[in-house]
């Protein structure tokens, strides 16, 4: 990679570079976006996952939050969720071994 | 010439700049779960927007060549590095990024068993991967944004859409397709396209 950045500061200047340039960019657009298709088909089962990495990309892309946070906020959503489901878990273990 | 390149690739910038790259690299290391994608938007706004150590169409372009590399988003702290302090920043922001990583690793490898099986990080895993979804979509935004911005709606369909068909359809590595963009690209430059 350093290579490539020295190469790349060297080079950018010259005539049709900027061009082959943009044209590399239009095709790390499609092989990022089918990154985003395969992790989206990987990560997303759900609406509610759905609605999480929606507003994820909103924070994102246009209110510019950070992106730590909002990474940290959804694994703590995540570990939330688990332990409601381990209380309700419970709770209906007891009121099945009731009486 | 050679004497006068060479200063110009290794001169060594402003130890502030170094020391920045190091520490905002180091941070962001802390959260490039699962191969990164997560902090890519936060590399782009530190480094095009606060810090201003690139612009964002070299951004675009470090974006691009990092798929050429394995561990394409965490390979971008060099190039980013270089952008910022040449030789000396890319190495600066390198070291910020797989410095900690590499600690963390051979602290917790002992407890790694434990930590895999507890449910509570289990948890937090599965609650932030529709997040880096999240954030890779605002990564694909950001780049997509300004390739349209130097670049016609159709050239940029007429590459990216056959580029994502390409990746999905065959096993060809994104090297390839990134390389045939780039020709085409270049091609266009003889049509005025």
């Amino acid at each position: 990679m350093l290579a490539i950045a020295i190469v790349y500061q060297r080079i950018v200047t010259l005539a049709g570079v900027s061009q082959a340039l943009n044209g590399q960019s239009a095709a790390a657009v499609g092989v990022v976006a089918f990154a985003l298709w395969r992790q989206g088909r990987n990560h997303l089962p759900n609406l509610v996952t759905a609605a999480v990495a929606a507003a994820v990309f909103a924070g994102s892309a246009f209110w510019h939050l950070n992106p730590a946070l909002l990474v940290v906020a959804a694994g703590l959503l995540g570990v939330v969720t688990e332990i409601r489901q381990e209380r309700r878990q419970a709770c209906n273990n007891v009121t099945a071994k009731s009486p | 010439l050679i004497p006068l390149s060479l200063s110009a690739i290794f001169s060594p910038p402003d130890a502030s700049v170094l020391w920045s790259l190091f520490w905002h690299f180091a941070v962001i290391s802390l959260l490039a779960f699962g191969g990164g994608q997560a902090v890519l938007p936060w590399i782009e706004r530190d480094s095009v927007g606060t810090e201003r150590w690139t612009t964002a169409g070299t951004f675009t372009a470090g974006v691009g060549f990092g798929y050429l590399m394995p561990g394409p988003v965490t390979v971008m702290s060099t190039f980013i590095g270089y952008q910022a302090g040449r030789v000396p920043g890319a190495l600066a922001a390198t070291l910020g990024m797989f410095l900690v990583p590499v600690v963390l690793a051979a602290l917790s490898a002992s407890g790694m068993d434990h930590l895999k099986t507890n449910r509570h990080v289990r948890a937090f895993g599965q609650g932030a991967a529709p997040a880096v979804v999240g954030l890779l979509g605002a990564t694909l935004w950001s780049i997509a944004k300004h390739t349209l911005r130097v670049s016609p709606l159709m050239l940029v369909l007429a590459i990216a859409i056959p580029a994502s068909i390409i990746a999905a359809r065959t096993k060809i590595m994104p090297i390839w397709i990134l390389i045939g963009g780039a020709v085409i690209g270049w091609l266009t430059s003889f049509f005025h396209l």
